[in-house]
Formats: structure tokens, sequence, C-alpha cells
């Protein structure tokens, strides 16, 4: 069976003043259906970019300048705007980081749940607010009967971030796509809405692409993992070889860095110094090579290809051969 | 083997710098005529309720708890940025100023705050040479060499000159912080307190503040109050943690202590909700619900309608801060004992 989800050689550009940055730079990956795929990176790194591509929302300046996006074998960015339009929302969902912004302010929730299912022209307006507020329910809102009514700043924002959930799930989607869903939450809030996502996969099927700065979320919740330094995919591996066994220095710099891995006798928190390359510039080396402590000659002279170092474990970096 | 506190030793050995003694900061909540409409009898709120804490000089306490627990309000109110009901707040013995002007301006070069929104915290109209050379232009200290303070401000932030002539926007988020920082050192304070100073920041750039920070107080001997919701931030960062829900510290103690064995069920469920990056090791379920709202505190404990502890003396009665050990203690009746579980047995 094909893959959900093939992204093939996609380098993305924005303009710049004096010229393009390059935001994204040749991404390869694949994700199987019912899979939870992590994509980490810190900012600059691409991972929002990489998301909205899939979604085909990148801003105006963006530009696709090679590479394919294929969604249940259909290549999407050959799509017309209209096919696109009902892909969006019905087949791949997303959710945001800010439920606020996805929310309209003015209209209640049960309006707002009922416009989204204005594609099923089968359903009476009963039946779409019907399985609003069952979904509600799933989500773990309290009386969604009669809190469907109630507009989404009388909800807090864990509740928020629930809602927007049930808005995403109404179409049923294949793919659902979460941009920082727990980031703007507090700690037991994240942690009820990471079990939500967890209890809500095993009925809806679907694969999810979580994009997160947060190596703890995805150790807890993904399936695999792809790691983002300065628009270029640097390490791809299942969930516990990429905690266990991380191959690309960047990954350990940043693993190293989470402070819930310090060591209890830590006296400082590990950092990784320097910063993220000019993303202008053209790719001649390894795009971590300017802040890695282990670089060689070979890391300034040529950018390093990407290497399968284990089943289902690939990763770009010279030092592993190749 | 625990005994209640009721206040803090007012007398103490070593030289406390901070000393805040049961401080109530009240807000407002709702209106009086939605009040009278909504059969709210007590329309405010206490944002800050019986708090009590000491840092003694060069110290470092860690304020943590979930949004709209208080901490931010606690570092105001010790700032003065926001009218205090009762308690008190000393500094090196002194007590707040009960009037403004000089007296209060005095405090607030003793006192220095970063603030949240590291970008939204700076004009954007000012370079940063003169963002933090304000304070002495606040303060009437004109006649130092102001040019040679910006420099010297700047290289101990560790950012280099260039960025003396930068705009805010001009600056990264970690570049504002350190920036920020400059700024609030400048009067040299004896206490600084950092409102989330890593908050919206890469994990890589949180270390670099904290190290930051760390730094700062071995070279300057400041105090630090860090208010932060990043609990693993804080082991390394803080020789005491304090715990705040609804208002109220829950626990007090040592850092180490309380990552050892969290007496409160909130600090509990606040460490076991820490995702931890190591996929083999999975956390336990965290509480379930939300805070409830501060104009409808619940009776007893505060926590008892998500404590997964909780006993039918905790919805009857509010707990008072007992002592667990020398310097550790919690607000609860059923203080979990060490060995990890309530001493009310199993649940």
């Amino acid at each position: 069976m094909a893959a959900l989800l093939e992204v093939d050689g996609l380098s993305v550009d924005f303009a710049g003043s004096q010229r393009p940055i390059h935001a994204l730079r040749d991404i390869r990956f694949s994700m199987e259906r019912g899979r939870i795929v992590g994509l980490v990176g810190e900012s600059g790194s691409g991972k929002s970019t990489l998301s909205l591509a899939v979604l085909r929302l990148l801003a105006p300046s963006a530009r696709i300048v090679s590479g394919t996006i294929r969604f249940d074998g259909v290549d999407i960015l050959a799509l017309s705007d209209e096919a696109m339009r009902a892909l969006r929302g019905r087949r791949i969902a997303m959710v945001f980081q800010d439920p606020m912004s996805t929310l309209n302010p003015v209209l209640s929730v049960g309006a707002q749940m009922i416009d989204v299912q204005f594609r099923d022209a089968d359903l009476s307006r009963k039946q779409k607010r019907a399985r609003a507020v069952s979904l509600l329910a799933r989500v773990g809102i309290p009386d969604p009967e009669r809190r469907i009514d109630d507009f989404p700043h009388q909800f807090s924002g864990g509740m928020r971030q629930r809602i927007s959930i049930a808005m995403a799930l109404l179409g049923q989607p294949d793919l659902l796509i979460a941009d920082e869903p727990t980031t703007a939450l507090d700690v037991t809030l994240e942690a009820q809405i990471l079990d939500l996502l967890r209890d809500l996969r095993r009925d809806f099927a679907g694969a999810i692409l979580l994009v997160s700065h947060h190596l703890g979320v995805v150790a807890e919740f993904c399936d695999e993992v792809v790691v983002l330094y300065a628009g270029e995919m640097v390490e791809q591996a299942p969930v516990g070889e990429l905690f266990a066994n991380p191959r690309h220095p960047y990954t350990r710099a940043l693993l190293d860095c989470d402070p819930g891995r310090l060591p209890a006798d830590a006296r400082s928190f590990p950092t990784i110094p320097g910063r993220l390359p000019d993303l202008g510039a053209p790719r001649t080396q390894c795009v971590f090579a300017a802040r890695c402590p282990l670089a060689i000659e070979r890391c300034r002279a040529e950018p390093p290809a990407m290497i399968d170092v284990a089943p289902g474990h690939r990763a770009s970096c010279h030092l592993l051969g190749g | 083997m625990s005994r209640p506190v009721t206040a803090p030793a007012v007398i103490s050995s070593v030289a406390e710098l901070l000393e805040v003694e049961r401080l109530r900061v009240r807000f407002r909540a709702v209106k009086p005529l939605n009040a009278w409409l909504g059969g709210i009898r007590d329309p405010m709120i206490d944002a800050v309720a019986d708090v009590s804490l000491d840092i003694p000089e060069g110290g470092a306490f860690g304020l943590v708890g979930e949004s709209g627990s208080g901490k931010t309000t606690l570092g105001r109110a010790i700032m003065g940025l926001v009218p205090v009901e009762s308690g008190e707040v000393r500094l090196a013995g002194a007590a707040f100023p009960k009037r403004g002007g000089r007296a209060l301006k005095a405090w607030r070069r003793r006192i220095a705050m970063t603030f949240q929104d590291p970008t939204g915290s700076l004009s954007p109209r000012l370079t940063v040479r003169t963002l933090i050379t304000e304070p002495f232009r606040i303060h009437g200290m004109t006649s130092r060499d102001l040019g040679a303070e910006a420099r010297r401000l700047i290289a101990l932030v560790g950012l280099s000159e260039d960025f003396l002539d930068r705009y805010a926007h001009e600056l990264s988020g970690g570049q504002a912080r350190r920036v920020g920082i400059a700024r609030a050192l400048a009067l040299d304070p004896r206490l600084l307190i950092a409102d989330e100073p890593t908050a919206g920041l890469d994990v890589s750039v949180q270390g670099e503040v904290l190290n930051l920070l760390a730094r700062l107080r071995g070279e300057l001997g400041i105090a630090l109050l860090l208010i932060t919701h990043n609990l693993a931030a804080v082991r390394l960062s803080a020789e005491r943690l304090g715990v705040m829900y609804m208002g109220r510290l829950v626990e007090t103690g040592p850092t180490g202590a309380v990552f050892r064995g969290a007496a409160h069920p909130y600090t509990a469920a606040l460490l076991a909700a820490i995702p931890i990056a190591d996929p083999t090791r999975h956390r336990k379920r965290a509480i379930a619900g939300e805070v409830p709202s501060l104009l409808h505190r619940p009776p007893g404990c505060e926590f008892h309608t998500r404590c997964p502890h909780a006993q039918p003396r905790c919805r009857a009665e509010a707990p008072l801060a007992r002592e667990i050990a020398t310097g550790h203690a919690a607000r609860c009746h059923f203080p979990i004992d060490a060995g990890g579980s309530s001493s009310t047995g199993s649940p």
C-alpha cells in the first residue's frame, strides 16, 4: 500500500530583500496511515513551513522551487485550488497553536461547528448539531448540550484547544496536522491534551503529523521523528531509536539541551554555541558544520547525503561514512 | 513529625534580603453592577493569598505554578507595581515605603524586574544604548558617563557593542532577554525578579539565559526570584522552590528535596506532568480538570477538586502550611511521604 503522505525533494524559498531565503531544502520523508510522526526543530528550522506546504497554505511570498507532495497517491501541488479546498479540512485537517485564532470570536461554538460541515448537504442542521455535540463530548467538554451555544471566550484555554481538535475531527480526516498544539498550555493541560489525542487516534485511525519544538512531547506521543535544522532534514528515525541512539550531532546537541534529561549533578545547562547559518547562502557545506563540535574538513567542503544507518533510521552526516 | 507553621520566624539568623510575610493582593474581578446582577457576593479575588517567603542575600528562589496562579502578581507586588492589600514586604530589614515618591524610587533601585514579553517590554523607538541607560535618566543619575555604562552593561550580559545601536525588532528572543536583563542590572540592584525568562525561547537558548543568570549571581552577588512555569529549568537555577496554586504557596522547600519527594499532591502532579524526552519512560497520568475560578474558591483545601488523594477533611478544612522536614513545608492535610504515597495510605 502506498504511503499516506510522501514528500519528495521539497524545496521552498521565501522572497528576501536581496536574495531568496531557502526555508526548506530537499525534504524527503513519507508517512504511513495511522502513524504519528513528530516534526522537530528549533525556530527557523522550517517545521511550520513544511506543515503549511502540505496544506498548501504557504504565504504568497513563498515559492515551491522543486519537489512533490503526494497525499494518498495524488500530487497535491498539481491540484486545482478547488480540488485542494475539498481536501483541506476534510481529508487533511489542522490544529494550530493558538485556539483563539482558529475560532471565530463572534460566533457560538455550535454555529461554527455546524458551518464547518457545509459540504455534508445530506445532513440536516439538527444532525450536524448532534454530531458536533457528540464530538465535543468525545474531546471532554463537560455538558456539551448546553455549552455548544457558548462563545469561544467563555471557555478556558485548554477547553478551546479541545474544541479546535473537535472541529478538526468533524471532517474525519486521514491526516491531522497539529502545529505546537500544546505550546500555549500549562503542563497539566498539555498532558491532558496529549492523552486526548492519543485516545482519539484509536477511533479515528488517521495519521497525525505533530509539529513541536518539545522533545519530551515528541518522545511521549510519536511513533517516528523527523529532525529539521535550518531548513534541512538531518535525521529521521523511529522514536525509540532516535532517543536511544541519535546519530546526527545536532540531534544529540538538542537532546542534551533538554532540561528534563540533565544529569542530577549537572552544574550548568548545555547549549548549542553559535547561531543558525544564513538561510540565503548557497548549499556548499553541511548545514550544521559551523556549530558542530565534531566537524572535520570535509563538512565545510561539501553537504552530506542522507545515509541509512539502521532500518528506518537515516541521518545526513559525513561522520557516518558514505 | 509535622508541626503547623503559622508565621515564618521574624528573627532570622541568616541575613535575609527579602522577606515577604502573609502578603495578600486583591483585585476587583467583577464590576459592582454585574456582581449584583450575577448574585456574586464578593466581587474581589485574592490573586495572592497569604504568601510568606524569604530570600537570603545572593540566594535564588524559584516560584513555579501554572497560568493564573499569582506568581507574576506576587513579583509585581514585591516591586510595588500593584497595591498590596495586607501583609508585609521587607528588603534588608526595611519595610516597603508607605508613600511613593523618593522612597519608592529608592526601593526600585534595589529591586529590578525583567518582564515576560522580551520584545514587547522594550520600546520599539529606542536603541539598545538608550534602553539600557534609561534607568540612569529616570533616577536622575545623568552625571555618570552613560556611554561607558552602556558598554559595561552590554558586556555584562554577553553581547557585543554592535548591539548598542540596534532596535528591539532587530533582536532575537534570546538577545531581547539579555537586553532586558542589562537594563534591569543598570542600577546595581540587590534582587532581580526574572518573570518567565525562558518562555518562548528555543531549548538551547533557554539554557543560555539561565546560565547567564547563574553567572550574574556569582559575579554580582545579587539575589534572584525566578518566576517560571518551567519546572525543569528551576532545578539548577534556584536553591529553594515555591509552588503556587490559586494564589497560595502550597509547597516550599529546598529544590532538590522537592524534586526528590514532593509533599503536596499538586507539586507531585506538576512534576509528573513534565514530558520526559525518553520514550521508554512514560509519565503517570496527570491530574484531571482545570484550576477553579478564583471567584469561587473551593471550600477547605482548594486543591481538593483535582486531588487524587482528597479525603472528607480536605473538603471541610483548609490546611495550614506544615513543616515536613527542615525548611520544607506543604499546605496539605495528608502530605505525600518520602516513599511516594499519600499519608492516608492507598487512596
